[in-house]
């Protein structure tokens, strides 16, 4: 049935685009999309022979075409399909083809004044009400990694920080002659999750995401902005009689202005959050009732200061957020540790135990990342990201934060990036934990400085997070953790690039892990430690055919080394060919 | 300059506000006293099933599988199982999603507690008992509808099994079993080494002899009540 259903899509499409040639003398339909063909072959290195048991190596990879299908019936609307084809490698003749619809959207602008899209929207707002924070160690701006990164980013729809939502999306702005000058509207409501079949008798509810935002520009140096969003479920679309209500609601004021060479600005956000679940007809006379109901507040102050040539800018501010503020659009992480199953050698040694989720794992692996909405907080590793795991809506945090950009011309270019924050109360004890942290990343074009005609870079990236907790020598915390990752770029021909990378991870230290419930109240605490070392270390060749189309070729160095005697280290090798067209 | 004054004034309120608000002493969750984790609950029931279990039960008399409120172990509410099934042992059951979290305990260490209530008006059915299986399976909790139970416990699975028989008591009892005790269900599956870290789910069946069986002593006339609460597991001992 699926089959017989793909190859009808497949005719579709043909017909689609024979149907292109008339079609795009009237400028009425266009494509574009992305083509990418991926073979990765992983082996054990011969080194680790406590496993007998798993495949020497394993090999995977596939081609696939997202082709992009724009119909603009009139000038004002356009209807976007996404139709991929993919074929695993080892598969012929079809079997193994998959032909699926990937997005489908609508999209205009009514009478020139109010924009709308339907179906699959990419929303975001701001860092507390709805936004898609980067994942745990992302590293990737100047690295080797990027094609991995690429995968993983598109495969996941991770666009610009938005999360993709399926929905309606609408805006519209008017321009005012007095009292203020601008004033933008945005409104949307998606559906996250539809009503999900249980068991034969009981679904659980829809899951509803609205929200919108206001924004106007009071004078030329004056910005002021709202936004809403709710999270929530519709008891009477399922059976069962418990359902989330998470609304947060976020001002902010912006005022900028230019002293000298510099554009100033000032910002304060200001919000709060609710956060409860109706139990329909289980309460006293089958009235409905509320259960575990939270509110919090947070405050941002920021202040960033811009050179007009863009070579030199900082932001320093003070940020506060409540231990009880919960925003599932803002809090739910990318990398879910919760059933957490590494793709390649999820098990290892004789003993066929689970492989700890390692540097290669977050870097490589598309398939451990989620995108869907948490109406609660998730699991996070503290070894990867412990000062901000929810991004800087992490609940229970207050301190300052700095930020340096700096650029020398075309020579040197660098970020800087500094933390210090605290909660704002204990967990498990009335001691707080502290946390700092610590990141530079800097790039050198050394052709520049020598003047050479063949591009050569070299770029560096260290962080380093710090948690510590005083108090007795049970609940004493003191973790660290440390990334280094470092590349070297050598242009051997025209856009002919040898790449050698050291990428490196270290934590050591104890922590707890706080164990919640479904409704997110600490149950209880896990003591964990740490001692590892996760390394993935890449030499290859990067042919850049055009800005649109790339091949790469690497071969990668990965396992993790653990300095205790109950955890086996493991230590795999690979050989990685990418090749990518952006249509 | 008085937009500079108002902006100002802002900060300094909304800090006043942030400063004002900070002078908490008390903490989240519960305190941290020995470096044993805390009890992790399974199902306390206080807010209906866990979200995400399924209940299931045969046709029978007096059927009771759902939360009540009338005589709990602890808190405000438990889990009713009980009823009378003359022609099948399984009578119903309950599978709970557990995600365990990152735990470094061994088998021998780690607690499985379930509070029993067994009786009706004095007398208790002398052949009733639980059944208690552990999941270590990663597949999917539910992914088959049609089968009105978590697929994480077939026998081609990793599952490990306890059985507390008989239940032969009037009122609540506090069961702790140590998971090294908990024998493999099936046939030989996953690595079969009883992995704390990897409990993914916990059933709990109410069983009893069917008595057109032939084979019980007399119980046709009473029904079974196993009812359960406060199912936690714990590192060291139990509750």
């Amino acid at each position: 049935m699926c089959r017989s259903k793909n190859i009808v899509l497949f005719i579709a499409l043909l017909l689609l685009i024979q149907n292109n040639f008339y079609s795009q003398n009237n400028s009425k339909v266009w494509f574009d999309g992305l083509g990418r063909s991926f073979f990765s072959r992983d082996a054990i290195v011969d080194k680790l022979k406590e496993d007998t048991i798993s495949s020497r190596n394993v090999s995977s990879g596939y081609n696939l075409l997202d082709l992009n299908t724009h119909v603009n019936p009139s000038k004002d609307i356009e209807i976007f399909a996404q139709l991929r084809i993919k074929n695993q490698f080892g598969s012929f003749f079809g079997s193994g083809t998959n032909i699926n619809v990937r997005q489908l959207r609508a999209s205009g602008i009514i009478n020139n004044k109010i924009n709308f899209n339907v179906g699959d929207i990419f929303l975001k707002q701001n860092h507390f009400t709805l936004y898609n924070n980067n994942e745990d160690l992302n590293f990737y701006k100047y690295s080797i990694l990027n094609p991995y990164l690429d995968i993983i980013h598109y495969e996941n729809f991770y666009i610009d920080n938005r999360w993709r939502l399926q929905g309606i999306q609408t805006d519209f702005s008017l321009e005012f002659d007095r009292f203020i000058r601008t004033f933008e509207v945005d409104m949307f409501i998606t559906r996250p999750r539809g009503s999900v079949q249980l068991n034969n008798s009981s679904f659980s509810p829809d899951l509803i995401l609205g929200g919108g935002s206001l924004s106007s520009k009071i004078s030329n140096n004056l910005f002021f902005e709202l936004n809403y969003i709710n999270l929530y479920e519709i008891p009477s679309s399922g059976t069962t009689n418990i359902s989330v209500r998470n609304p947060v609601y976020y001002s902010a004021l912006t005022y900028q202005y230019k002293r000298n060479n510099l554009n100033i600005m000032h910002k304060i956000k200001s919000g709060f959050s609710r956060r409860n679940w109706l139990l329909s007809d289980i309460g006293i006379d089958m009235y409905d009732s509320i259960y575990n109901f939270t509110e919090g507040m947070f405050f941002e102050f920021e202040n960033k200061i811009l050179n007009k040539d863009s070579t030199f800018s900082t932001i320093i501010g003070f940020r506060y957020v409540d231990p009880n503020f919960r925003s599932s659009g803002a809090q739910t992480r990318r990398l879910n540790f919760n059933n957490f199953e590494n793709t390649v050698y999820p098990f290892y040694t004789n003993n066929y135990i689970n492989r700890e989720v390692s540097l290669f794992d977050i870097t490589t692996d598309e398939n451990i990342y989620n995108q869907e909405l948490h109406g609660s907080l998730m699991e996070f590793n503290p070894m990867y990201s412990n000062v901000n795991p929810y991004g800087l809506a992490t609940p229970n945090r207050r301190g300052i934060y700095a930020e340096l950009n700096w650029k020398s011309g075309e020579v040197f270019e660098t970020n800087l990036t500094t933390s210090i924050f605290e909660e704002v109360i204990g967990q498990g004890t009335t001691n707080k934990r502290n946390f700092l942290s610590f990141l530079i990343n800097t790039k050198i074009n050394i052709d520049q400085i020598f003047n050479l005609k063949k591009e050569i870079s070299f770029c560096a990236f260290y962080r380093n997070e710090n948690t510590s907790r005083f108090g007795d020598s049970i609940s004493s915390v003191n973790l660290s953790s440390e990334i280094l990752n470092s590349v070297l770029n050598i242009e051997l021909g025209n856009k002919i690039y040898l790449q050698m990378g050291i990428n490196q991870f270290k934590s050591t230290g104890n922590e707890f892990l706080t164990n919640r419930n479904s409704y997110g109240i600490i149950q209880s605490f896990s003591a964990v430690s740490y001692d590892k070392m996760d390394f993935l270390n890449n030499v290859g060749i990067y042919y850049k055919l055009k800005d649109n189309i790339y091949a790469n070729i690497q071969y990668n160095w990965w396992g993790s080394i653990f300095n205790n005697s109950l955890k086996t280290d493991f230590n795999y090798n690979r050989i990685l060919f990418i090749f990518s067209v952006t249509l | 300059m008085r937009i500079k004054n108002y902006i100002l004034f802002l900060i300094i309120s909304s800090f006043n506000l942030v400063v004002l608000s900070c002078t908490k002493t008390e903490y989240e969750g519960p305190p941290i006293t020995d470096t044993s984790f805390q009890p992790l609950i399974v199902a306390d029931f206080e807010d209906g099933i866990p979200q995400g279990s399924l209940v299931w039960n045969q046709t029978g008399l007096n059927m009771t599988f759902e939360t009540a409120s009338d005589n709990p172990f602890q808190g405000n509410r438990y889990f009713k199982m009980g009823g009378r099934v003359n022609w099948d042992y399984l009578l119903g059951q309950i599978d709970i999603p557990f995600k365990m979290p990152e735990i470094n305990t061994v088998p021998e260490n780690l607690f499985f507690n379930i509070a029993i209530l067994s009786g009706i008006d004095g007398e208790f059915d002398s052949d009733q008992f639980i059944n208690i299986f552990i999941s270590e399976s990663n597949i999917p909790f539910n992914d088959d509808l049609s089968n009105n139970s978590a697929d994480v416990f077939h026998d081609s699975l990793e599952v490990y099994k306890y059985q507390i028989k008989p239940i032969d008591w009037i009122s609540w009892n506090m069961i702790s079993v140590s998971y090294d005790q908990f024998e493999i269900k099936g046939q030989i599956a996953g690595n079969n080494l009883k992995n704390p870290e990897k409990i993914t789910a916990v059933r709990i069946q109410c069983q009893s002899c069917a008595v057109n069986t032939g084979n019980c002593s007399g119980n046709a006339n009473i029904d079974v009540r196993t009812d359960i609460d406060h199912i936690a597991f714990t590192e060291n001992s139990g509750l």
